[in-house]
């Protein structure tokens, strides 16, 4: 088995140990036996987004900056990108790149940045910024159900969508709902870094096997030794809850 | 004259919390130390400052008095000290490292004769946010009348191109230690257009000799520049600048070698002449707890500080370039000082130090020692290797355990900003035990 990793703009959007992410994702499918080819999808890809030829996205989350350098050209993979997210294709959309998956941002001077208006989400830079580690109860069936990560954004996120956990811990979309990230089909978003996989394997286990499943119908996929990521994720569950 | 009255302090200038700078010191009593000073001096940056200002210290007091916030005692304690400061002193120069971010509160109290730029790196991002933010605040600190000593290697230079100020350019040539590619990768965009800048040849980072294939523009014309790097038999850099004289430099890094350019060209500048400052770098020792060298039961111990990407994946270098049997600890804390954000480990380059064949074992400690042991094992690091030392356990233990391992003859311990001075206070009485 093979699996097709595109990892976008990641020279441009890797800001949060994004990279660490793509690293999670291939080391637990090579440690499986999955082969990973992981490609760059960059500004100077000259072809556009392959839905048909990608199991897996994965995109960082990048400062104001860097999203201003790669809009232009997201912008332009809009319909590949829905073909993608409609038919059940796995993405992984972190901070930045989870707000530009909506239908509108409004940055703090009010001016509104343009965005992929794949879903219904409005993000809004209003107040503080929103730091600091983050737990949440994850909504999709994961075990352990807590999810770990660390929060940096100034953009308040408001949609109607299901949620990736509730936030026991942090500020999550908004910081009033108590709801973080958003769960479409395969696609997860959230501002969750940290990076989010290494220290919650049960969500990168997710996403190869629904990248599985989609390509080769395979319902469950082998168990690893995850010692070490247990033990990190609990330290954090027990240092921030209690 | 040399004058030891010296400011002891750390970051006397200011301190951050919760992304704001916060003065330490009354406004007044800053103003008034830049009152007393013949000329000053501000060093900022992300990497290097400390170093850079201990750097000119030690060449400017050679004839001159010199007050500073950066001494060689800034490793005993916390970074955040209490100033001793004799209100009446005068001094002939005032040398501050001033936070990024605190530049546009200093630079109302004190108006600068120089500020040195050593470069700028992302760093705690929960702190400072993106570089663009922190380039901005320095940007916007800057008086016409102040002249900038700026490293010509580093692209974010050219942000302060539309800067009518004096500029001296330093730079380093290529040597053996450069590379052709870099796995860290902050600011590699142009500044003036957006492109990807393209490299001959890359010292660290994002550091080297660029132009854009876009717009053309490239590194600026070097009035200092480090040439004819080699090591000599001691293991120590030696060097040249502009081609002329040698020079030994007892810090272990070759990006200390920017380090010493920078204060060059401010002692050149200011024409300190080339004797003096070959006699005073070459007396300078290993900075506490940065890349400081012990030893403790016939072994090579050595200690260095790293909080970033760039600044790890260069004492991780300087490890890989150690021939011997080695074993390494990094103690990775999270403290507000450290940064509570913990992400730029996966954006150090781990890949050399991990293929050398010449590493027993690699200890995890501190606050986030877990997320530490995570990293090298998705480099496929052996796990038999990985001791992790959990967060739980004290790093009293955890270092006697690296210091007992026998086998190999070189230890090297990395750690945050709050780790070092615990770990060095360790080693120190360690020998004092011996």
């Amino acid at each position: 088995m093979e699996l097709n990793v595109v990892n976008m703009y990641s020279h441009i959007l890797n800001m949060y140990g994004d990279r660490g992410n793509v690293q999670i994702i291939k080391q637990r499918c090579l440690w499986r036996g999955i082969d990973v080819n992981i490609q760059n999808f960059t500004k100077r890809t000259s072809t556009n987004f392959n839905p048909e030829e990608t199991d897996i996205v994965l995109i960082g989350g990048g400062s104001d900056h860097g999203q201003s350098l790669v809009s232009d050209h997201f912008l332009k993979q809009r319909e590949f990108l829905q073909e993608y997210v409609e038919n059940r294709g796995v993405v992984l959309a972190i901070c930045g790149s989870y707000q530009l998956f909506g239908s509108r941002y409004i940055d703090a001077e009010g001016n509104s940045i343009p965005c992929l208006e794949i879903f219904d989400v409005e993000t809004r830079s209003v107040g503080k910024p929103l730091i600091g580690n983050i737990v949440l109860k994850n909504h999709i069936g994961l075990n352990p159900t807590t999810l770990v990560g660390f929060e940096n954004h100034g953009g308040h996120t408001y949609h109607d969508y299901q949620t990736l956990g509730k936030v026991l811990a942090g500020n999550g979309n908004n910081g009033e709902d108590c709801e973080e990230g958003l769960v479409y089909k395969n696609f997860i978003g959230t501002y969750l870094h940290g990076p989010v996989l290494p220290k919650n394997p049960q969500l990168a286990d997710r996403l190869i096997l629904n990248a599985l499943k989609q390509k080769y119908g395979v319902e469950s996929i082998a168990k690893l030794n995850d010692k070490i990521e247990q033990m990190a994720h609990n330290s954090m569950v027990n240092r921030i809850i209690k | 004259m040399k004058n030891n009255m010296r400011v002891l302090a750390g970051n006397l200038i200011c301190k951050l919390k919760e992304n704001k700078a916060e003065l330490v010191l009354d406004e007044n009593i800053i103003k008034t130390i830049g009152e007393n000073c013949g000329k000053t001096a501000f060093v900022t940056g992300t990497n290097g400052t400390t170093t850079t200002t201990n750097i000119l210290n030690h060449i400017l007091e050679h004839d001159n008095s010199v007050i500073s916030n950066v001494t060689e005692s800034n490793m005993d304690k916390s970074e955040h000290k209490t100033v001793v400061y004799d209100g009446c002193a005068k001094y002939d120069w005032g040398i501050f490292k001033v936070d990024m971010a605190a530049m546009p509160l200093v630079s109302k109290l004190i108006n600068p004769d120089y500020i040195i730029v050593t470069n700028f790196f992302r760093s705690q991002l929960d702190k400072y946010g993106a570089e663009e933010y922190t380039i901005n605040s320095v940007h916007e600190s800057i008086k016409p009348e102040t002249t900038l000593i700026l490293n010509g290697d580093d692209p974010s230079t050219l942000y302060f191109d539309d800067l009518n100020n004096e500029k001296i350019y330093y730079s380093k040539n290529h040597s053996d230690f450069s590379q052709r590619n870099t796995h860290v990768e902050d600011l590699i965009f142009c500044p003036k257009c957006g492109a990807r800048l393209e490299y001959e040849y890359i010292h660290y980072g994002n550091i080297g000799k660029y132009h854009c294939p876009n717009c053309g523009v490239k590194n600026p014309i070097s009035d200092y520049t480090v040439t004819d790097v080699g090591i000599n038999e001691e293991g120590k850099f030696e060097f040249e600048v502009n081609k002329k004289g040698q020079i030994v430099l007892n810090l272990l890094g070759s990006y200390n070698l920017y380090n010493t350019i920078a204060a060059i060209s401010l002692a050149r500048k200011e024409d300190i002449d080339c004797e003096t400052i070959k006699n005073q770098i070459e007396g300078i020792e290993s900075e506490k707890g940065r890349m400081e060298e012990f030893e403790i039961n016939g072994n090579k111990v050595v200690l260095s500080i790293s909080k970033n990407p760039v600044s790890l994946t260069e004492v991780l270098k300087a490890a890989t370039l150690d021939p011997s049997e080695k074993s390494l600890m990094i103690i990775l804390n999270d403290s507000e000082i450290d940064g509570e954000d913990i992400s730029w480990i996966w954006d150090a380059d781990f890949s050399d130090i991990l293929k050398t064949g010449n590493i027993d074992n690699f200890y995890c400690g501190g606050s986030r020692a877990e997320d530490m042991a995570i990293r090298l094992k998705y480099e496929d690091f052996d796990l038999d290797k990985i001791k992790l030392c959990p967060s739980k356990c004290s790093m009293e233990n955890s270092i006697e355990d690296l210091l007992n391992e026998e086998g190999n003859n070189s230890k090297y311990i990395i750690g945050t900003q709050s780790a070092v001075p615990q770990a060095r206070k360790i080693l120190v009485d360690k020998i004092g035990d011996e």
